[in-house]
């Protein structure tokens, strides 16, 4: 019996998965240039920078794209626990994430709100999208 | 401006193969190696200490490191490159020969790749390690998209997620995604070597078999086997001296990596990169520049099939047809043998064997030389090897 594959933590990334623990989504903000980036980094990709600050996100966002994995071949971990979905998801303040999806929801059209949740496992929380009724600002995507 | 121009200075003169491709063959990375490098020297006419360079993808335990090549071939390097993982470096291999060549490093590369995998020799080799690279575990996530930690842990299952987003965004459906294997298993019932000769695939079939991940299904896949290819590259000006059916390396372009086109096998600005999504245009491609030809001239297509929407992506960000309208083009037997542009020729990742790209680099030698049999395209004269992640090669004869 395989162990669950986990996220490889490190000091430049801890502040990402502990907020998640907290049932948060933190990012980085760029103090030179405002930019909130994703994934993490030590310097920010528009001006390189290493002046950041860490900002809880509104946790809104829109579905970009996800998928449903009958038959995973990958980590054997994962073969006993399918059906799961996996989703894109395009965040209100603009970085893209992935994160679990419930599969009744992989199947929605782009564009559909979703709200950030989070999936507490023993060693780690994990993000999770739900879908989001009060969604107003949807655009295209 | 370049300080000289590269095209049509470095050839392929030599070809070959491991005996086999197969599923399992069974025999060890160092025999299949040696099998591909005597079969390409004899092929070029040239011994082995007329080899002084190398390159490969990924060595040991699939394949061969550089000096463990060195220490079984006898051959004296002075010039090597060893990359990392297989198909995405193969055209940047090819290029690596070519300006060593040209710039006197090395005067004849054996640019060899194998795949050995786990339920063939591999098991005899794993103490040596797995060979695999966990990049879906990076910050970033896996180079075909993968996250790791939520279970999209496979090339395959990242890339069902770009085919899924290209079907939403241009309404593309099952039946279009089957063309490239459908069309690759009929060029495969022409080759000899394709481990899938002798088992057709209809569109019943495909539709038949139920989807895995996303809206890939068994035949969106390619094989996993074991085999070896060997190329050998020197400089034109040599291989006119040696009399060598030439095959010119006329056109380069290297990978291509930004934040909205990092992801191996789908093209920039369908919104699956870190950045807002734009519109996509192919623009000036470097390997037309450099090869003095357009896409138009392009003969035949040699396509990095490892999943099958990888064809869609190619014939958009080369300009072959415009973004979203690769799923209608390749329709009704237009990359088929006889068709607009043939595509693979050979059976491709899907049909012929997983060989990292060079199994086609080879069918690409072989139709330039005229010497693809039943499968020859009429007028080889220009043929091009592009991938979804951007680079590309041409081959021509003069």
């Amino acid at each position: 019996m395989s162990a669950r594959p986990l996220p490889v933590i490190h000091p430049d990334n801890q502040e990402f998965w502990d907020s998640l623990r907290r049932h948060e989504l933190s990012l980085q903000r760029c103090r030179e240039c405002s930019e909130v980036r994703f994934p993490v980094s030590p310097v920010c990709p528009r001006c390189l920078s290493e002046e950041f600050s860490w900002e809880v996100m509104s946790g809104r966002g829109q579905l970009v794209v996800a998928v449903t994995v009958h038959r995973a071949t990958g980590n054997p971990w994962w073969s006993e626990r399918v059906p799961f979905s996996v989703a894109l998801v395009r965040l209100a303040e603009g970085p893209r994430i992935k994160g679990g999806i419930d599969n009744s929801l992989a199947s929605l059209p782009p564009g559909t709100p979703l709200r950030v949740a989070f999936d507490d496992q023993e060693e780690v929380t994990l993000l999770h999208f739900r879908s989001d009724e009060s969604g107003t600002d949807a655009r295209p995507l | 401006m370049a300080l000289f121009d590269l095209s049509r200075q470095a050839a392929v003169v030599g070809i070959g193969t491991s005996d086999k491709f197969g599923l399992v063959l069974d025999q060890s990375p160092a025999r299949l190696q040696m099998q591909a490098f005597r079969a390409a020297l004899d092929d070029a006419g040239l011994r082995a200490a007329d080899v002084d360079g190398f390159a490969t993808g990924h060595g040991a335990p699939q394949g061969m490191d550089y000096d463990e090549f060195a220490i079984q071939s006898g051959c004296e390097l002075r010039w090597a490159v060893q990359m990392w993982t297989h198909g995405r470096w193969a055209s940047t291999q090819v290029a690596q020969a070519a300006l060593a060549v040209t710039s006197g490093l090395a005067d004849c590369v054996a640019i060899i790749n194998t795949i050995t995998n786990g339920r063939g020799y591999g098991r005899h080799l794993a103490a040596l390690g797995e060979g695999t690279v966990r990049e879906a575990f990076r910050d970033v996530g896996g180079g075909h998209g993968e996250a790791g930690p939520y279970g999209l842990d496979t090339p395959g299952s990242a890339t069902a997620m770009v085919a899924q987003r290209y079907m939403d965004l241009y309404g593309a459906t099952s039946e279009h995604l089957a063309a490239g294997p459908i069309a690759f298993r009929r060029h495969a019932q022409l080759n000899p070597m394709a481990i899938m000769r002798d088992k057709p695939l209809t569109l019943e079939q495909y539709l038949e078999s139920p989807p895995l991940v996303g809206p890939f299904r068994l035949f969106d896949y390619c094989l996993r086997n074991e085999g070896s290819t060997c190329l050998l590259v020197t400089t034109a000006e040599r291989a006119r001296a040696m009399g060598a059916r030439a095959v010119l390396v006329s056109g380069v372009q290297g990978a291509r990596a930004s934040r909205d086109d990092f992801i191996m096998f789908a093209r920039p600005g369908m919104g699956l990169g870190f950045t807002d999504e734009h519109d996509y245009q192919a623009g000036q491609m470097p390997v037309y520049q450099m090869a003095g030809l357009g896409a138009d001239d392009i003969d035949a297509l040699y396509v990095y099939d490892s999943f099958s929407s990888n064809l869609w992506m190619v014939l958009e960000r080369f300009g072959f047809c415009p973004p979203g309208e690769a799923y209608l083009w390749t329709q009704g037997g237009q990359i088929e043998l006889g068709g607009r542009l043939p595509v693979n020729t050979n059976g491709g990742l899907h049909s012929e064997a997983h060989l990292s790209g060079f199994g086609h680099l080879l069918e690409m030698v072989r139709q330039v030389r005229q010497e693809a049999g039943p499968r020859q395209v009429p007028k080889a004269e220009a043929v091009q090897w592009a991938t979804p992640w951007g680079d590309s090669l041409i081959f021509t004869s003069s």
